[in-house]
C-alpha cells in the first residue's frame, strides 16, 4: 500500500507541472495579458510600456525559466490588482473557504449516507421518494438563488442569521446550507445506489441466514461495502464544493479563495489567478490522496494486496 | 463537474432500450404527471421564440418613475396599457417582459453549448471506441483529466483569457463539457463494436465512417437524449451563475442570472426582483432533470420497476390464496409423501415439515412460479437431497424455508413450513429471525461471494455468537478459532484475521460451514455446497459435512444438481422438476430403480462406477418456462414415455411403495424400464 501512495504522489506532481505550464502557456500565447488588464480600448504604446515593464515582450522561453524559477520559491509575482505578492494573497484565504467545505461535508455527508441507507433499505418508501426529490432538487438547485433567498428568508425577514461576513459560527449556516445542497442530493443517491447493489449480494443472503438483525445487516454488512464508491464520490463532492464556493462565496461575502477568483478574473490579473491555479491544483491533489488513503483503507483487498 | 458527471454516467451505463416516438407516448399515457413539465418546456420553447411578440413591454424600455414598481401594481405606463405584472427593475423595465426574453438567452446558451459539445464529445467518443489503440488512449486521458478540475473553475479561467458574451459562453462549455459525451459514447461504442451487426457490416466491406453512423450512431440516441437533456439543464444553471457573477452575457441582454444580481442590491426592498427570475432558472432546470430521469425510465422499464416497487415485508401475499391450514393439507390421503424411516406414523412429530409450498416472482415481465406446491419432511440425524436442474425451484424452495428469499420480487403463496411443530411462515420476523443460524442453518455455492468481503472471516464466525448469545467480542473470536479448527482450517489462530479473499475456495467453504454450526443448529442445509470448487475438494467437504452430521445428529439437506457428488452422503432424495417434487424415497432404490422419466434421464446423465460408460447420455430438450408451465404433465415435451393423457392431466405424486412417490402416470412402466 505504502508503494501505491507513493506512485500517486508522483502522479500528483507531474500532474501539478503540467497544469501550471498549461495555464502559464495559455496565459500568454492564447491572451496578452497587457492588453486584457487594459481593456480593449487601450492604445498600442500603453499595452507595449506595461509588457516591458512586466517582461511580457521578452521570448516565452525566458519567461517560462523565470517563471519556473518563481513557482519552485514560491513567488508567483505580485497580483496587479492588489500590488503585493500573490500567493500570500491566495494562501490568505485558503482557511476560510476549507471551514466553510469542512462544515458543508460534515453536515451533507452523514445526512446523506443515513438518507441513502434507508431509502435503499426500503425502495418505494416514503423516505425513498423524498431521496429522489432531494437529489433531483440538489442537482436543480440554483445556488446563488437559493443563497438570496436563505438570506431574505432567514436573515431580512425573521433576523435570525447575519447576512453576510464570516466572524463567528453562525455566519457559516447559511452559506453551509447552500453549498450543501448539491452534495447531499447526489451522495444521497449514491448511497442508495449502492445500497441497492450490496443489498442485493450473496454475502446479505448469508447474513440473513445467520439471522443477523435487519438493521446490523444493512448499517454493517452492506454500508460497509458500499462505503467505497461513496467515499469516491465524496471526494468528487468535496472539490465539486469549489464550483459552488466561487457563487456561494460571492453571494454571502465570505472571505475565500472562490471570492478572490472572482476578483482576479473580473480585474484581470494573471499572476494572481497563476497562484489561484496553484493553491487550488493543491488543495485537489490533497484531496483525492485523502480519498484514495481512505479507500485502499477500507478495502481489504487494495490493503493486503 | 466530476462528481456530477460520474454520478450521471452511472446511470447511464445500465441497459437502455430504444426510445421510440410510441414507447415515450405510450408511457405518457401512463405517467399522465408527465405532462406538466412536458407542458413547461412547450411553453418555455414559444416564450423564447416568440418573446418579441408575446412580452407585455419592451424589456429595454425604461421608465424611471416605475423603478422598482412591486408586482400586481397598476401600469402607470404612457407607452402600454398592460399593467407590471411581476412589477418592475431598478430601472423601471418590466420584469416579466425581461423575464420572456431571459428565457430565449437561457435556452439559446444551452442549446448552442450542448450542440457544440455534444458534437465534440459524441465525435471523439466514436472515434475512440471504435479504432482504439494509442488514440483511445490520448482521448480518454484527456477526458480523465478534465473531468478531475472543478468545471466552472476551468470556465472562469477560459473567459479570462477570451473576455465574456454569447458566443465566448458557448466556446465555454463546448470546451468544459464535452467528456461526458465522450465517455458514453466510448463504452457503448466499444460494446457495440463486438456485436453482430457490426462484425457482419464489416465483413461486408463497409467503410468505417458508414458502419460508425449508420450502424453504430443511431443505437447510441436514447442514452445520448437522456444526456442531452441532463446537460441542458447544467448549462443553464452554469451560464446563470456565470451571469451572476458579472462574467456572461452582459447587459443590456437579459439574462436571469444577471437579473439575479440586480436585484440583491435591493433585497431589502424588492422581494420580487430575485424572486422571479430565480424561479425560472429553477423551474427550468427542475424540469429538464425530471425529464432526463423520466426518458430513462422510459428507454428502461427495469428502471422503472426498480423506481416504484416498495419492498413489501409480507411473506404471504394477501392478494392470492390464503394458507391452507395444516390439517387439511396433510389429509390428502394417497398424495401425501412421507420420506420417515419404515415403522413410524406419519403424523409423527417431525423436526422439519413442509407442506405444500409454493413461491411466485413477480417481476415486470410477469409472474414466475417457481415452487409449485412443494412438500417434505427431514428428521433428526437424517440426510434428504433436492436434486434438480437450475431453475427447478431446489434454491428457491430452500430460501423460503430459511425466509431469506428476496421479497420482491419472490413471495410465498401458501403452504406451511413446520419445524418443531411451529409453521415458521406464521411466526413473527423477529421470532423468525432468532431461528435461523440458531436452529436452522443455511451455506451457499459460492463461499466467495458469500462472505462479506469487508470482514476478517474470524469475525464473521464469531458474528453467530455475538448476534444470538450477546458474547463478548474476545470470547466469541476465541470460539470461532475454536471452530475453525474443528472444520480443520490449518493454523486458525492466524487465519482468523484473514479476509476471505486471502482463502482457497475449499478453506472458504470451510469457513462457512463453521459459521453454520456454531451454534448446533437442529438443521443444516447446503445449496450446491462443492459446486463451485475443484473436484478433489469436492469429496474433502462433502466428508466433513457428512462427519459433522454423525457428530451433532442435525438433519441435513443437501441441494444439488448431481446426484453422484451426494450419492454416498444422503439417504433420502427429492427430485425436483418445474417447481414440484416430481420423485421421492430413499437413495438407493431410486438409484437401483428410478420411477420417473426425469429422474432415469438425471440418473442416465451422470458416469456411474456400475455402468458402462456408453449409456452416459443427457436430457434432451431445455427446463421449462416458469412463465407458462407445460399443461398436464410438465415433463411432457421432454419425456420419452409420454402418452396422450400426460398432456392434459397433471400426475398427483403416486405412492409407488413404502417411502416412495413418483409423479408420473406411467410409473410402474419406467420401473420397470430399468
Ligand atoms: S406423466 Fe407422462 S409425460 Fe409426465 S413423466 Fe410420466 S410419462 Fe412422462
Amino acid at each position: 500500500m505504502a508503494r501505491y501512495v507513493v506512485r500517486r504522489f508522483i502522479q500528483s506532481i507531474f500532474v501539478l507541472v503540467v497544469v501550471l505550464s498549461l495555464v502559464f502557456f495559455a496565459g500568454r500565447v492564447i491572451g496578452n495579458p497587457a492588453a486584457l488588464i487594459l481593456g480593449p480600448e487601450a492604445r498600442a504604446e500603453d499595452v507595449k510600456t506595461l509588457e516591458e515593464r512586466f517582461g511580457y515582450d521578452q521570448p516565452l522561453l525566458v519567461q517560462f525559466g523565470r517563471y519556473a524559477r518563481g513557482v519552485v520559491a514560491g513567488d508567483f509575482g505580485n497580483s496587479w490588482w492588489q500590488r503585493r505578492p500573490a500567493l500570500p494573497m491566495a494562501l490568505e484565504r485558503l482557511p476560510a473557504t476549507l471551514n466553510l467545505a469542512a462544515v458543508t461535508m460534515l453536515f451533507a455527508l452523514p445526512l446523506a449516507m443515513i438518507l441513502g441507507s434507508l431509502a435503499a433499505w426500503k425502495p418505494g418508501s416514503l423516505i425513498d421518494k423524498g431521496v429522489n426529490v432531494l437529489s433531483l432538487t440538489g442537482a436543480s438547485a440554483v445556488d446563488f438563488w437559493v443563497g438570496l433567498m436563505l438570506i431574505l428568508f432567514f436573515a431580512v425577514q425573521l433576523r435570525w442569521l447575519p447576512t453576510s461576513g464570516s466572524d463567528s459560527l453562525k455566519f457559516v449556516i447559511l452559506p453551509a446550507l447552500t453549498l450543501a445542497l448539491r452534495p447531499l442530493g447526489r451522495v444521497a443517491q449514491v448511497t442508495r445506489s449502492a445500497m441497492l447493489e450490496q443489498m442485493s449480494k450473496p454475502y446479505i443472503k448469508t447474513a440473513r441466514a445467520k439471522g443477523i438483525r435487519e438493521r446490523k445487516i444493512v448499517l454493517g454488512h452492506a454500508l460497509k461495502n458500499a462505503f467505497i464508491p461513496i467515499i469516491t464520490l465524496s471526494g468528487d463532492e468535496a472539490v465539486s464544493t469549489l464550483n459552488g464556493a466561487v457563487v456561494v462565496e460571492t453571494v454571502f461575502a465570505w472571505p475565500g479563495l472562490g471570492l478572490l477568483i472572482v476578483s482576479a478574473v473580473t480585474n484581470r490579473d494573471l499572476p494572481l489567478i497563476e497562484a489561484l491555479v496553484f493553491v487550488v491544483a493543491i488543495l485537489i491533489i490533497v484531496t483525492n490522496l485523502l480519498v484514495d488513503l481512505t479507500y485502499s483503507y477500507l478495502d481489504p483487498k487494495v490493503r493486503y494486496g | 463537474m466530476t462528481a456530477s458527471d460520474r454520478a450521471g454516467l452511472r446511470d447511464l451505463e445500465e441497459p437502455v432500450r430504444l426510445i421510440t416516438a410510441r414507447s415515450v407516448l405510450g408511457a405518457l399515457l401512463r405517467d399522465r404527471l408527465m405532462l406538466f413539465p412536458l407542458l413547461f418546456l412547450v411553453v418555455l420553447a414559444v416564450t423564447a421564440i416568440g418573446a418579441d411578440f408575446l412580452a407585455p413591454h419592451d424589456p429595454f424600455d425604461q421608465n424611471l418613475r416605475l423603478r422598482n414598481l412591486p408586482p400586481m401594481t397598476a401600469s402607470a405606463s404612457e407607452t402600454s396599457k398592460f399593467p407590471y405584472v411581476l412589477g418592475a427593475d431598478p430601472l423601471g423595465r418590466d420584469l416579466l417582459s425581461r423575464l420572456m426574453h431571459g428565457a430565449r438567452v437561457s435556452l439559446a446558451v444551452g442549446l448552442s453549448s450542448v450542440i457544440a459539445s455534444g458534437t465534440i464529445g459524441i465525435l471523439l467518443g466514436l472515434v475512440a471506441g471504435y479504432y482504439r489503440g494509442w488514440l483511445d488512449d490520448i482521448v480518454m486521458r484527456g477526458v480523465d483529466a478534465l473531468m478531475g478540475i472543478p468545471g466552472l473553475l476551468l470556465a472562469l479561467f477560459i473567459l479570462y483569457l477570451v473576455g465574456a458574451g454569447f458566443w465566448n459562453l458557448v466556446l465555454v462549455f463546448a470546451l468544459t463539457r464535452w467528456m461526458i459525451y465522450t465517455r458514453v459514447t466510448r463504452g457503448m461504442t466499444l460494446s457495440f463494436r463486438e456485436q453482430p451487426f457490426v462484425e457482419g457490416a464489416q465483413t461486408i466491406g463497409c467503410s468505417d465512417s458508414r458502419i460508425i453512423f449508420r450502424h453504430i450512431l443511431p443505437n447510441l440516441v436514447p442514452p445520448i437524449l437522456v444526456l442531452v437533456t441532463l446537460e441542458i439543464a447544467i448549462v443553464i444553471l452554469a451560464e446563470a451563475g456565470l451571469s451572476f457573477l458579472g462574467l456572461g452575457i452582459q447587459p443590456p441582454a437579459p439574462s436571469w442570472g444577471r437579473m439575479v444580481a440586480t436585484g440583491r442590491d435591493y433585497i431589502t426592498n424588492a422581494w420580487w426582483l430575485i424572486t422571479f427570475p430565480g424561479l425560472a432558472i429553477l423551474l427550468t432546470a427542475l424540469t429538464l432533470n425530471l425529464m432526463a430521469t423520466w426518458l430513462r425510465t422510459v428507454s428502461d422499464p427495469t428502471q422503472r420497476w426498480r423506481w416504484f416497487t416498495g419492498r413489501s415485508e409480507q411473506f404471504h401475499d394477501p392478494e392470492t390464496e390464503i394458507v391452507v391450514p395444516r390439517r387439511e393439507q396433510s389429509s390428502r390421503g394417497s398424495m401425501d409423501i412421507s420420506t420417515s424411516p419404515p415403522g413410524t406414523a406419519a403424523d409423527v412429530h417431525h423436526l422439519l415439515e413442509v407442506i405444500d409450498l409454493r413461491v411466485k416472482f413477480r417481476t415486470p415481465y410477469g409472474v414466475l412460479n417457481a415452487v409449485n406446491g412443494v412438500s417434505y419432511t427431514l428428521n433428526r440425524g437424517e440426510t434428504l437431497a433436492i436434486l434438480g436442474e437450475s431453475g427447478s425451484g431446489k434454491t428457491v424452495s430452500a430460501e423460503a424455508v430459511m425466509g431469506i428469499l428476496d421479497s420482491p420480487p419472490a413471495f410465498v403463496t401458501g403452504g406451511s413450513v413446520l419445524f418443531d411443530g411451529v409453521d415458521l411462515l406464521l411466526v413473527s420476523q423477529s421470532r423468525r429471525r432468532r431461528l435461523c443460524g440458531e436452529k436452522i442453518a443455511m451455506i451457499f455455492q459460492d463461499p466467495l461471494s458469500a462472505l462479506n468481503p469487508a470482514y476478517t472471516v474470524g469475525s464473521q464466525i464469531a458474528g453467530m455468537f455475538q448476534e444470538h448469545r450477546g458474547t463478548s467480542k474476545r470470547e466469541a473470536i476465541a470460539k470461532a478459532i475454536e471452530l475453525m479448527e474443528r472444520v480443520r482450517i490449518p493454523s486458525a489462530r492466524e487465519r482468523a484475521q484473514d479476509y476471505p479473499h486471502q482463502f482457497s475456495g475449499g478453506m472458504r467453504q470451510r469457513v462457512m460451514i463453521a459459521s453454520a454450526i456454531a451454534l448446533d443448529p437442529d438443521v443444516l442445509i447446503a445449496d450446491e455446497p462443492t459446486t463451485a470448487l475443484d473436484v478433489t475438494v469436492q469429496a474433502q467437504i462433502m466428508e466433513l459435512l457428512a462427519e459433522l452430521q454423525v457428530e451433532t445428529g442435525m438433519g441435513l439437506i443437501l441441494i444439488t444438481h448431481d446426484l453422484g457428488v451426494v450419492a454416498d452422503v444422503a439417504d433420502y432424495v427429492a427430485v425436483m422438476y418445474a417447481g414440484k417434487i416430481v420423485e421421492s424415497g430413499p437413495i438407493a432404490e431410486i438409484y437401483k430403480r428410478p420411477a420417473h422419466p426425469y429422474t432415469k434421464g438425471l440418473l442416465a446423465s451422470i458416469p456411474r462406477a456400475d455402468q458402462k460408460m456408453e449409456y452416459l447420455q443427457p436430457i434432451s430438450g431445455a427446463p421449462p418456462n416458469l412463465q407458462s408451465i407445460p399443461s398436464g404433465c410438465p415433463f411432457h415435451p421432454r419425456c420419452a414415455f409420454v402418452v396422450d393423457r400426460c398432456f392434459v392431466e397433471p400426475p398427483p405424486l403416486y405412492k409407488v411403495r413404502q417411502e416412495r412417490s413418483s409423479s408420473c402416470h406411467r410409473f410402474e412402466d419406467v420401473m420397470h424400464a430399468s
